[in-house]
């Protein structure tokens, strides 16, 4: 009986061990980008650019300020829709002519047409997608090439119409390249989907109640998250996160990280708000449209991002690929 | 020739059910296979034919039944007693820890290290060291190393009952660990499960003592004990010795019980293999909506519909067993359907082995490496006790593409071997070479039907 009480003293010490404090301390994302090749690095310098470093537009053109630059990248946009009369995110990647994305201090510039007055520098930090390695599906850490990073821009555009942006890089002998695209911008009158400071539509999102039992069909994740409470139940009794997305059927490169971001975040903040993550397609099936949640929120992409205070109202909108970074400033509007 | 006829057709009519492709599990496809996949279980079937009649041709006496069990070298120390108490507090410690992160820890499956361990580590992770190294848990269980630090009444095991409370204990288990979603959304809930196993066996240890209810009622020692049956290591008189692969499970012991427990092995794993292809997720579907339409939540009811499956698993893997002893009696020899049944008991472990080896190989190999980075913080207060808190699970470290043929070959390699000892029991059994190949006709039969059916459910899981 001694060794017994013995062996019990010793487990209670563990359990006193496993009480102590919380030593996490607050990690880098840059931290989580490999090293190979100096990407970290370059990373590192794109996520807090300046200004300053980019040149001014002295009332030049658009298409004047993209012949300074050195041609050859190209832009992927991350974000579709853009609204006028105040800031707007714009989120993107600049791919090489080797299919690589091109990492280092970045702006945007914009203008109604090339031979336009540009618009800008809009800064566009870096911002990490890569989570810590626990927190990676299976579809992120297979991924081939995966992207480190997203650049994202709050934009503000003069009026609505079409707009040619140009982004630039500044690379690390000092020069400028640059990469073009076209975007719409919507009034923010015609934007139909929910904003910051809108009420969020009490939608029902799946659990495992209403899709019967199907994780399959509840999450496309792999492992499946058990972030799949419903909307409408915890909506006003405390802050949620409510990600739109689909991590199997995602189709650009840089959509998928989003649930492993959110997964990331919510063992950091899952105390104080709900993360509740929807998948996009009616049975999974790109055929069959959005499922219904979606179609409330008047959404026409995927994924999106809208953080509710606990009052239901939203504080903070984003859509397309999002980093780590801008996630969790996104949480912070509501808690 | 002439019973090979039943038989056969048996086994002809389960290759059927083969599906000409991999079905989808979830999303995930797999790489397109050179040769279609029905071709695969007929090679594997015609594995088992000529294997069959190699063993018919080749094995005409007894030799497995024979024991060759020799002490190794460094076998004393192996077994010594200092050695098996710190193994024995070893698990403890293993024990508490998961309890704690179980009720403190963040997270749910994959982030806690209590699912993570319980599910994957320790149910799936020690089956394959069973059967590399021996009896392993004999020496870890935290039960059996509590046991002996409490008193003991030493009231005689009831000979009734068996294997029997091990066998409902482990059906109890993978209730636990397929329908519960415990592991999944409630790491607290599953080791309160633990703990209330831990009150119940500590009760029957200190009531019948701790080796009775460790060789027959402990439900992981019993089923580890069966996997370790197939090594060559085994423990006898203080001292590690070693035998031929598979030599521990001819001497498995007749306690009723058995049959069921082996039984429940295998059909909770065709269960769960099955639970993930499209043939279940219908009869599910039905199941659900049947009782969603008579109030049933659609969770609760899907949790009826699995324990609905989980039973019928199990029963259609004891009928075909019974088919096939029912068959093997027809031959003659005068032997009872209870001695047929005990008598080749044994051989089916093999194939419980190779059903969770080919089933849950790549859970272990990927999701299993998640002990990693929980080992250096196990209740998420932010420590990195062995510097690996920040590793991830590396999904190249076993190329997919190469799943299925490894599947297929364990699939076959178990099944070859089951084949072997139901051979071998065969010629004791009958004491007539002529007559007991006779009677493995249908055994081939029951080998075939489980080789179709552990290829069919790896389809239907499609990885």
């Amino acid at each position: 009986m001694p060794r017994f009480v013995a062996l019990l003293a010793a487990l209670l010490a563990l359990l006193i061990a496993a009480c102590g404090g919380d030593d996490a301390a607050p990690k880098d994302p840059v931290e989580n980008v490999p090293q190979e090749a100096g990407v970290r690095e370059q990373v590192k310098v794109a996520v807090s650019p300046e200004a300053s470093e980019f040149p001014s537009v002295d009332g030049k053109t658009l298409e004047e300020l993209a012949n300074e630059m050195t041609a050859g990248p190209s832009l992927g946009m991350a974000t579709s829709v853009f609204t006028a009369g105040g800031p707007t995110r714009m989120a993107f990647g600049v791919i090489g002519e080797d299919g690589s994305p091109v990492y280092g201090p970045t702006a945007v510039y914009v203008s109604s047409a090339p031979d336009q007055p540009a618009i800008g520098p809009f800064v566009a930090p870096a911002d990490v997608l890569l989570t810590d390695a626990r927190y990676r599906s299976k579809q992120a850490a297979t991924e081939e090439d995966p992207f480190a990073a997203i650049y994202a821009a709050q934009v503000e555009f003069p009026e609505r119409g079409q707009y040619d942006v140009l982004s630039v890089t500044k690379l690390p002998d000092g020069k400028f390249t640059g990469a073009t695209g076209q975007v719409q911008v919507s009034s923010q009158d015609a934007d139909p989907i929910p904003g910051v400071g809108d009420k969020a539509p009490k939608v029902k999102t799946d659990t495992l109640e209403s899709v019967k039992g199907d994780q399959a069909l509840l999450d496309t994740r792999e492992p499946p998250s058990d972030m799949h409470a419903n909307f409408a139940e915890v909506v006003g009794s405390k802050p949620i996160a409510l990600l739109f997305a689909t991590p199997q059927l995602c189709a650009s490169r840089v959509c998928g990280p989003v649930a492993d971001i959110a997964l990331q975040l919510k063992a950091k903040y899952g105390d104080q708000m709900e993360f509740i993550h929807q998948e996009v397609y009616v049975d999974n099936d790109v055929s069959q449209g959005l499922r219904e949640p979606l179609r409330q929120f008047n959404l026409p992409s995927e994924p999106w991002l809208f953080v509710v205070d606990k009052s239901g109202k939203i504080t903070a909108r984003l859509e397309g690929s999002i980093g780590v970074q801008q996630f969790e400033d996104a949480l912070k509007t509501a808690l | 020739m002439r019973k090979l006829a039943p038989a056969a057709a048996l086994a002809a009519g389960l290759l059927v059910l083969l599906p000409a492709a991999a079905e989808a599990h979830g999303l995930v496809q797999r790489p397109p296979l050179p040769i279609p996949q029905w071709l695969f279980a007929w090679a594997a079937a015609a594995v088992l034919v000529i294997s069959f009649f190699a063993l018919a041709v080749l094995w005409p006496t007894p030799r497995l039944e024979q024991d060759n069990w020799r002490p190794m070298p460094g076998g004393r120390l192996l077994a010594s007693r200092p050695l098996h108490i710190a193994l024995g507090g070893l698990g403890v410690f293993l024990f508490v820890v998961t309890i704690v992160a179980g009720y403190m820890g963040g997270g749910t499956a994959l982030d806690n290290w209590a699912p993570t361990f319980i599910l994957i580590t320790f149910w799936v992770g020690l089956v394959f060291a069973s059967i590399l190294f021996g009896d392993l848990f004999r020496a870890l269980s935290p039960w059996r190393a509590i046991g002996r630090l409490l008193p003991s009444l030493n009231r005689p095991y009831p000979e009734r009952l068996g294997r029997w409370p091990a066998a409902i204990g482990l059906f109890l288990f993978v209730w636990v660990e397929l329908v519960s979603g415990w592991g999944d959304s409630d790491p607290a809930l599953l080791v309160t499960a633990a703990l209330v196993y831990t009150v119940v066996t500590l009760a029957a240890q200190v009531y019948f003592g701790v080796d009775a209810w460790t060789r027959h009622g402990e439900t992981f020692s019993v089923y580890f004990n069966l996997f370790a049956r197939m090594s060559v290591f085994e423990t006898r008189n203080g001292v590690v010795g070693l035998r031929r692969p598979l030599g521990g499970l001819p001497g498995l012991d007749r306690a009723p019980g058995t049959v069921a427990f082996v039984m429940v092995m295998i059909g909770t794993v065709t269960f769960d293999g099955l639970s993930q292809g499209p043939i279940w997720r219908e009869l599910s579907t039905g199941v659900v909506d049947t009782l969603d339409g008579v109030g049933i939540g659609a969770v609760d009811a899907t949790k009826i519909a699995s324990t609905l499956g989980l039973l019928l698993g199990v029963l259609l893997v004891w009928g075909f067993y019974r088919l096939g002893i029912e068959g093997a009696r027809s031959v003659g020899g005068n032997l009872s359907l209870s001695r047929l049944e005990f008598g080749f008991i044994h051989s089916l472990v093999p194939i419980a082995a190779v059903y969770v080896a080919a089933h849950y190989l790549t859970l272990l190999v990927y999701e299993g490496q998640a002990i990693t980075y929980l080992a250096s913080d196990p209740f998420g207060r932010g420590w990195d006790l062995f510097g690996t808190v920040n590793w991830g699970i590396d999904y190249r470290v076993f190329p997919q593409e190469n799943t299925w043929y490894v599947q297929v070959a364990v699939v076959v390699i178990g099944h070859v071997a089951a084949l072997a000892l139901a051979h071998d029991r065969a010629l004791r059994l009958y004491g007539e070479a002529k007559l007991a190949v006779r009677s493995q006709y249908w055994m081939l039969g029951v080998m075939v039907g489980f080789t179709s059916l552990a290829l069919w459910l790896l389809a239907q899981a499609g990885n």
